[in-house]
């Protein structure tokens, strides 16, 4: 789970810095085109993980 | 051994997996960012170019958008000294070029045409056939008497056409017959201006507009004949509380309607109430002494006697005046029949208006005053001018910001073309006169003529022209760009006059009520199908581009010329030039623009173009002469920017730099304040004519409507037929309704038109515009005409009104 | 993978992620309408302090002269940044432009600005969020593409990918106008309007032809041919 907590954890920290200066435009475009990619990289990166494990399971 | 592999592979694999991650989030980020780039959406145009608007003389830059060579959309020019304001006729200019022809309505004349007078039947023919003909027919009457042919010109033609034609006609015809519909607008602007200043031509600016306090808005609708400088007044008003707009007008039309102050003033009588106004500043101590002392003196015409007595008798026969100096003790004596108190009820308003008038014209901390047709269309119309202008000389409302008397222009290039370039009867290049020596030998010197070539008398002004052309003395006549056949007073009389002529007529649109009477009709270049400079209002010239082909076999106005010229010099009627080259060797719109140019830096002008080459105004949004080159002194070497205000310091024509002002087209340098007494109009309401006719415009149509009629939005914005505005109590007298027929009958001739119920206009006052072929205004209205301008009196025409049905309200 | 590694993960790398991102998406979406959002760009500061007649620091221009201060003329002042010091005009290709002395021109604005911007803003005729509420076109779809817009300017200007002066692409759509004057008493009134009810409706014929530009510095529109 190391990758994709890697991505998820870039999307929080990225969000976090924008929720405490929601208005410096650098915050805004790394939130928006930085942050909610790498949440959905690592929401995909998960979904692998647990098809990984089912698959596993089930083998 | 399966583990250590286990570990090397998932380590590989993760790497993979990581890259792959990386390079989506960075796709995803990118991506998104290219969808919204992509979701922009298309402008109107690709492409949007530099441009100056076709209609009036506000002279507003225009961006114009382009797409597929055809014109899309039309926006303000944020660049050009109207900021970005236009009307709604700018606003539609995208569908000028195209109107009347593919498909589009008919009327854009693409081919010549000739008329057989005989039969009346109209044919279409080449170029060559065409411009043989005319050639023949003004070779034939040059060679019995260079003044049976004339030039009718337009403000409306571009500057290097205006100026070709007079060159052609004064220097190679050797005829002053150089006129044109610029008599029917500025004349008595132009003349008011150089009787008071010795130049013509304001010497403010729009910019006045901005930081003046009091507007005094008299003889002119600006709210819907210059809307974007009224827009500008409007900002101005509302920033500054104090501010007030004074309109005089003998309707309440849409100026007065937002006016804080309506003199609602009997038609004609502007004079009376300035001379009123006048008394009250010499009165009631508003003068301003110092600025009177040290740049004016009053001045007044006084019948010449000889030594015995007798009155002294011009060559033609006229008392001849003389101009004497008076002091300003004299100058108030000579106002005394105007005080308030005796005039106003004259006028049609109290006396306390008059004074409270004056007294905020005098003591404001800039007054401006905009004017058009209601002074200039005026038998009195120079007189009202100077006496416009002397308000603000005895004021001192004037050579500082804010503070001017500013004539707004009527049409878009009546300053550049025909008032700077000479094209009237009296006029050569820049200021000259025909009637001076000096001045016509330097433009002898110049055309490279031999010394005595330019005719010394003066030439036939409009009406005398058309007079001329009734009598059968002028026999052919050449018109350009405007529409005499609707826009004449006394229309029917000249309209038969043009049928006797030879009429050549070049327009770009075969149905105009002139082509019709048209022996031979050339199909004309319309704006942007030409290229060339135009000069507005506040002397500024700006650069029309070329950004279409003309439809058809259209040319513009300046290649007829040239070829008239070609064939005529060919034919032998022209005068030589002492080099022996061609007199018209400036065949394109940069090489005509170059020798105006040259022309205009000379010593007996004070106008100077010589910095605005073709390439500034091709990179700048419009510069204000004088504009001298980097060489002139006053440049200091380098680009000079144009001059906003003349006469006063950082003017580069003034003799004396380190004066604050100078008034230098007067000889002693000191600007006249005339004294103009009253007397009576020609058209006065008489028993059988009691009604005062005054015409003008709206805002959605354009002078005679041969370009705004064919706009389907001015068109149907636009009363047809054009109505006849009663005032509710003559209405109500005779009976009539909103919508009924009545007639309009002058001495001059009658129209029919529906009647519009309003309370506009004084009681005794009824007002039409112009702009439809259909109710023929101009038929009813007096030709009468100031006797120095020579401008006709549209304003003040003595009619009756009737019901067409032929009802008679009955009397209890 | 145990049901509650399961759950933990689910939460952990969607649960949480979907609520941080609608939470911040929210801060977003209504961050970027306040003025300072726009304003934060020096781009776009000229025209912000155009509206609010206000110097870099946010503080009302100096009214220097008691003219201005009686509602009389005002004059211009030079318009300074952040640092204090005067901000020079700059032509399409970021370059200084020199005056006819060879002088750096400098920007001024007027205390007192006549633009429409600043007639709306300091008439109070729009209550906040002023430049969203004149650039967002008509119903959610509007708004969606204006905050695409605001994106991609975002995207930009953290990238460098502009030049200055700024133009506008695409078109200003008059419905931005007309959804609040378009049914008022005043604007029926006009003759003109309905005469050119269609070119207006297309924002074919802009409603700035005749009522001007909207900011004092108004952008040219892209293409324009020098």
């Amino acid at each position: 789970m190391a990758l994709p907590a890697l991505f998820s954890g870039i999307g929080f920290l990225l969000t976090l810095l924008f929720l405490a200066s929601p208005h410096s435009p650098w915050l805004i475009a790394l939130f928006t085109f930085v942050a909610q990619p790498c949440f959905l990289v690592g929401f995909v990166l998960w979904g692998l993980r647990v098809k990984a494990a089912y698959k596993q399971k089930t083998s | 051994m399966a583990e250590k592999s286990a570990a090397s592979g998932f380590n590989r694999r993760e790497f993979l997996m990581g890259l792959a991650a990386v390079g989506g989030a960075g796709a995803l980020g990118a991506g998104t960012w290219g969808v919204l780039e992509a979701m922009v959406p298309q402008g109107i145009a690709a492409t949007w170019h530099k441009g100056v608007c076709r209609y009036c003389g506000n002279g507003c830059g225009v961006l114009i958008g382009m797409r597929d060579k055809k014109v899309v959309a039309i926006r303000g020019d944020f660049k050009a000294t109207n900021k970005g304001f236009i009307c709604i006729k700018g606003a539609l200019l995208n569908a000028l070029n195209t109107a009347g022809y593919g498909g589009n309505g008919e009327g854009r004349a693409l081919t010549p045409k000739i008329r057989d007078k005989k039969t009346g039947t109209v044919r279409e023919a080449s170029w060559e056939e065409a411009m043989s003909l005319v050639a023949e027919r003004f070779r034939a009457a040059i060679t019995k008497n260079k003044d049976a042919v004339a030039f009718y010109g337009s403000g409306q033609l571009l500057t290097e056409e205006t100026y070709t034609a007079n060159k052609l006609f004064k220097g190679g015809i050797r005829t002053n017959n150089v006129d044109g519909n610029p008599r029917l607008c500025m004349a008595s602007a132009a003349v008011g201006y150089t009787q008071v200043f010795g130049k013509d031509e304001p010497m403010g600016c729009y910019e006045d507009m901005d930081k003046a306090e009091v507007f005094f808005i008299t003889g002119a609708n600006m709210a819907i004949a210059h809307q974007p400088s009224f827009e500008r007044i409007k900002l101005a008003r509302q920033a500054n509380p104090k501010s007030k707009i004074i309109v005089v007008d003998p309707r309440r039309c849409e100026t007065a309607e937002y006016a804080d102050i309506h003199l609602h003033i009997r038609p004609g009588y502007d004079l009376m109430l300035l001379n009123s106004m006048a008394h009250v500043v010499l009165n009631d101590n508003l003068v301003d002494r110092a600025f009177v002392d040290a740049h004016c003196k009053f001045v007044r015409m006084v019948p010449d006697v000889n030594e015995d007595g007798s009155p002294k008798m011009t060559p033609q026969g006229q008392p001849a005046m003389k101009e004497v100096s008076l002091s300003m003790d004299e100058y108030r004596g000579l106002l005394d029949p105007y005080a308030p108190e005796v005039v106003a009820e004259r006028i049609g308003i109290a006396p306390e208006q008059i004074r409270e008038v004056a007294h905020l014209f005098a003591k404001s901390k800039g007054t401006i005053s905009c004017w058009t047709m209601g002074i200039n269309q005026s038998s009195r119309g120079t007189a009202t001018n100077n006496m416009l202008s002397a308000m603000h000389l005895l004021t001192g409302q004037i050579c500082k910001p804010g503070a001017t008397p500013l004539s707004m222009t009527g049409q878009p290039n009546a300053c550049g073309g025909v008032r700077d370039c000479g094209a009237l009867s009296h006029l050569l290049p820049h200021g000259r006169l025909v009637m001076n020596e000096k001045h016509r030998a330097e433009v002898e010197r110049l055309w490279d003529l031999e010394p005595g070539t330019i005719t010394p008398a003066l030439g036939k002004h409009t009406i005398a022209m058309y007079r001329a052309m009734e009598a059968g003395e002028i026999e052919c006549l050449l018109v350009m760009c405007t529409n005499p056949a609707q826009s004449l007073p006394a229309g029917e009389r000249y309209r038969r006059a043009m049928e006797k002529a030879f009429l050549v007529v070049a327009e770009a649109f075969e149905d105009s009520e002139t082509a019709k009477l048209a022996d031979v009709i050339l199909p004309a270049a319309l704006w942007i199908e030409k290229e060339g400079v135009m000069g507005q209002t506040e002397r500024r010239y700006q650069l029309v581009e070329k950004l279409l082909e003309p439809p058809g076999e259209a040319r513009s106005d300046l290649q007829i010329l040239v070829d008239l010229a070609e064939r005529l010099d060919e034919a032998g009627v022209l005068s030589k030039t002492q080099s022996g080259a061609a007199l018209i060797s400036a065949k394109t719109p940069r090489e005509v623009w170059n020798e105006v140019r040259r022309m205009s830096a000379q010593e007996n002008s004070v106008y100077n173009y010589e910095g605005m080459t073709w390439e500034r105004m091709q990179k700048e949004h419009g510069i204000q002469w004088p504009c001298p080159s980097p060489e002139h002194p006053a440049s200091g070497g380098k680009e000079h920017p144009g001059t906003a205000r003349r006469y006063m310091k950082g003017d580069p024509m003034m003799s004396d730099p380190t004066q604050d002002i100078e008034f230098y087209g007067q000889p002693d340098k000191r600007a006249k304040i005339w004294f103009r007494p009253w007397s009576n109009l020609p058209q006065e309401p008489s028993e059988k004519f009691p009604i005062i006719l005054t015409t003008g415009r709206i805002l959605e149509q354009w002078h005679t409507g041969t370009m705004t009629q064919r706009m389907p939005e001015l068109k149907a914005a636009s009363p047809y037929p054009a109505t006849i505005e009663i005032n509710i109590q003559d209405a109500h007298a005779m009976n009539v309704k909103d919508g009924d027929m009545v007639i309009v009958e002058s001495q001059f001739g009658q129209v029919q038109g529906p009647a519009k119920l309003s309370t506009g206009p004084r009681k005794g006052v009824c007002f039409a515009a112009f702009y439809d072929p259909g109710m023929f205004i101009n038929a009813v209205v007096s030709d009468a005409f100031d006797p120095f301008s020579f401008e006709p009196e549209f304003k003040v025409t003595a009619v009756s009104l009737k019901p067409a049905d032929g009802s008679v309200v009955p009397r209890s | 993978m145990t049901t509650t590694k399961l759950i933990f993960t689910f939460v952990g790398f969607v649960a949480l992620p979907l609520g941080a991102m609608a939470l911040a998406s929210y801060q977003v979406f209504e961050g970027v309408k306040e003025v300072e959002a726009c304003g934060s760009c020096h781009v776009m500061q000229s025209k912000v302090f155009d509206m609010k007649s206000l110097d870099a620091e946010g503080n009302p221009l100096p009214v220097q002269d008691e003219e201005c201060k009686r509602g009389g003329e005002c004059k211009a002042v030079k318009l300074l940044d952040k640092d204090g010091k005067t901000v020079k005009l700059r032509d399409r290709n970021g370059k200084v432009v020199k005056d006819k002395d060879d002088q750096d021109v400098e920007v001024e604005m007027l205390v007192k600005s006549r633009s429409l911007a600043a007639r709306h803003y300091s008439k109070g005729w729009i209550a906040d969020k002023q430049c969203y509420n004149c650039h967002t076109d008509y119903s959610f779809a509007g708004s969606m593409k204006a905050k695409g817009d605001g994106f991609r300017h975002l995207a930009r200007y953290i990238t460098g990918r502009y030049e200055e002066p700024i133009v506008f692409r695409g078109y200003y759509d008059n419905n931005n106008c007309l959804k609040c004057h378009g049914e008022t008493e005043k604007y029926l009134l006009v003759p003109s309007h309905h005469a050119i009810a269609e070119p207006l409706a297309t924002s074919q014929t802009s409603c700035l032809n005749c009522h001007g530009p909207a900011h004092a510095d108004h952008p040219i529109p892209l293409s324009y041919q020098e």
